[in-house]
């Protein structure tokens, strides 16, 4: 199934991140032969928003670079340039298509070449007449020639017209989001197009409603094409700090006020990297109020909400919800570009699960009807923890989150510390003898993959670790509960190896193991001789192949662990 | 042709200090079946040490021997057949007095070669064979 991810804004993209994290770490969106996975899918990471630099943007390139790795080193001979595939996790696309709003059709050099809404919206381009005499009755004097590539300060009224005109602009194979979405390549192919943004931002808020639209209109004149489009809006989740200082109360700076306060604030983080002309655009910027206000965000979220009841809705097969009863506070206030590299928070990972339940064709509830999310009853949403994200169907099956997470953790720990991978490979036991076939004739190969095994599992370490660690550098919202509960699977250090194979070790009378691992309300029972019996039936399997087989097994373990749990209860 | 070799006056006067008294020659047979026969019990004891050991791993990675591991239990296999040898040779009074120092040395020798070929054989001859060669 091919999948398209539009990531609207700064809150779209740290949600494209969460995705790409939860797909390395083993996320599964279809059943294949009897086997969980994502791999055979495919996705495209689309991202709308002005502010092509962010630091959400940064991030997720990085984390992108890393999945590439990560599919290259399970990976056999193939591999499609810039395609991170392997048959391990989903085919990612990591060639992030950068949809700038900004980047509009021109007749001539001067179209559009301000970025200002002035700029595009009285830009005069081809035939289309001046309009600035239309927008004066609704946007005021300073609304106009604010400059927006660095986003619309979460004002969505500046957004939304700006993204009306883009997304009109799709329609033209030959402008430049044309050319980078190139839609013509998904006619007549089944495809899950699914958004994510903030309701109560700017980029988001106006972005995701207009290209649900387009894109749910395109749908519905095409029914043949099976598209599917589907959302998650992200209420007020977090809230920025205040300001360095605040905006005028009315009227415009001086710029003797602007370099004063350059001088006194030119060092602060926020404006860290810019140029001292920058810096004063900054000041400027904030002294006229454009910067986002936490006051406003629950009013604009409710309003957002209101405008997709009346308006939007219908043109999604799916729209989700995530938020946070009582957001999070950041700690470093930004207006945009590099300096704007928040961790990633929890609400984000729930809206990748929404993504994934999404991506999986599950389908929530009835067409007719709303479904009320909830959390678990006791929440605490400063510090949440695995069993507390929402469940998703693949299928027939219920994918909990916590159980995936163990199963990649002791998946990570059985390939690495349980395969006697020291010796020549005619010397592994029989319990583990289909491996010892493939290898022993090839002792090369066991060599490589053990390498290669090694780099991989370093790296799903750390995109295990890194989405749940709540050290505040890398996330927000999470307890230290799993993270200290994940880590002894992942370490090398010898007690943690040693007790972790005391519990992996069978019984001396009989095949069960003697021990249960467990993280959080997961658990599940698995002998080294179990595990050593999993193996692809076809010798030329690729090194993410095997890996699937292992996980997919070991989350079976965990589910039935789940059904032995209930029936003694 | 393993008997002729042992039963040949030869062969058992290498195991043998003195033979003036008659009867010696079958002082020195019984010496040398003593030690094939504990070569033999000790091979098999460590065979099934190794057995065991194997059958009790409680994971993949005690159940997989290496060379290293194999050739330790094979040498730890010499030291019982050294001391079981050198008490049958101290308790009993016709080996103490003719065999001697030199014929227990060469009789410990014999043992321990013995012991070595069937350890190899054992394992040649069994799934063990990776484990050695």
């Amino acid at each position: 199934m091919r999948n398209v991810f539009i990531a609207v804004g700064g809150s779209g993209t740290k949600v494209a991140e969460a995705m790409v994290r939860l797909l390395a770490v083993g996320f599964p969106t279809r059943r294949e032969n009897g086997i969980l996975t994502s791999a055979g899918d495919s996705l495209q990471i689309w991202r709308l928003d002005p502010d092509r630099n962010s630091g959400a943007a940064i991030s997720l390139g990085n984390y992108l670079k890393d999945y590439e790795e990560l599919q290259s080193l399970l990976n056999g001979v193939h591999k499609t340039p810039g395609i991170a595939s392997s048959r391990w996790a989903m085919d990612i696309d990591t060639r992030v298509r950068h949809l700038d709003p900004l980047q509009l059709p021109r007749m001539t050099d001067s179209d559009n070449s301000v970025k200002t809404l002035e700029g595009i919206l009285d830009s005069r381009y081809g035939t289309v007449k001046k309009s600035l005499p239309f927008l004066a009755p609704f946007y005021e004097r300073k609304d106009l020639s604010v400059e927006i590539d660095r986003g619309f300060y979460q004002k969505p009224f500046i957004g939304a017209a700006v993204m009306a005109v883009f997304a009109e602009s799709l329609r033209d194979e030959n402008s430049p989001g044309g050319k980078a979405c190139s839609l013509t390549g998904f006619q007549n192919v089944a495809t899950n197009f699914f958004l994510c943004g903030s309701l109560h931002g700017g980029t988001g808020a106006s972005g995701v409603p207009i290209m649900g639209k387009y894109l749910g209109s395109l749908k519905r004149n095409n029914q043949s094409w099976d598209w599917r489009v589907g959302a998650c809006l992200l209420t007020p989740y977090c809230v920025p700090p205040q300001p360095p200082f605040g905006a005028l109360r009315e009227g415009s700076p001086t710029s003797q006020q602007i370099d004063d306060l350059v001088k006194e604030h030119g060092d602060k983080p926020a404006f860290a990297g810019l140029t001292i002309e920058d810096k004063r655009k900054l000041v400027e910027q904030i002294l006229l109020g454009f910067y986002a206000e936490p006051e406003a965000m629950e009013a604009r979220a409710r309003q957002g909400l209101a405008y997709y009841r009346d308006h939007s809705a219908d043109y999604f097969d799916e729209l989700y919800l995530a938020g946070k009863p009582e957001p999070d506070k950041l700690k470093v206030w930004s207006n945009g570009g590099k300096s704007q590299s928040n961790p990633l928070n929890s609400a984000e990972v729930v809206a990748a699960l929404a993504a994934l339940n999404f991506f999986s064709r599950a389908g929530t509830g009835s067409p007719e009807s709303y479904v009320i999310p909830s959390s678990t009853e006791n929440l605490d949403s400063e510090k949440m923890t695995l069993r507390d994200l929402p469940c998703y169907t693949v299928g027939e099956d219920e994918i909990d989150p916590e159980k995936v997470f163990l199963a990649t953790a002791v998946m990570h720990h059985l390939v690495t510390k349980q395969i006697p991978w020291h010796l020549p490979a005619k010397g592994f036991p029989k319990e583990i003898e289909r491996l010892r076939k493939i290898y022993q004739d090839n002792e090369s190969r066991k060599v490589d993959d053990h390498n290669r095994f090694q780099s991989a599992s370093a790296l799903l370490a750390n995109f295990l670790m890194t989405t749940i660690d709540p050290n505040p550098q890398r996330t927000i919202g999470w307890s230290i509960e799993d993270v200290t509960r994940v880590e002894p699977y992942l370490s090398n250090d010898p007690s943690s190896v040693k007790e972790i194979t005391a519990k992996t070790a069978k019984k001396f009378m009989g095949k069960e193991a003697k021990g249960e691992l467990e993280l959080g309300d997961s658990a599940l029972r698995v002998s080294t001789f179990e595990f050593g019996a999993w193996c692809p039936e076809s010798a030329d399997f690729t090194r993410g192949e095997y890996l699937r087989l292992v996980w997919s097994n070991l989350l079976a373990l965990a589910h039935k662990r789940m059904r032995v749990s209930a029936g003694e209860k | 042709m393993l008997a002729l070799l042992l039963q040949s006056s030869g062969f058992l006067q290498l195991f043998i200090d003195s033979c003036e008294d008659e009867g010696c020659e079958e002082t020195a047979l019984n010496w040398v079946l003593a030690a094939v026969v504990v070569a033999i019990i000790c091979a098999l004891l460590m065979l099934g040490v190794k057995w065991f050991k194997k059958y009790a791993a409680i994971n993949l990675i005690q159940k997989a021997w290496s060379r290293g591991q194999t050739v330790i239990l094979i040498i730890a296999g010499l030291f019982p057949v050294l001391i079981v040898l050198l008490i049958i040779w101290y308790t009993t009074r016709n080996f103490f007095n003719y065999v001697g120092m030199g014929g227990l040395l060469k009789g410990v020798v014999f043992a321990w070669l013995l012991y070595v070929v069937m350890m190899f054989t054992g394992h040649l001859l069994s799934p063990w064979r990776r484990e050695i060669i």
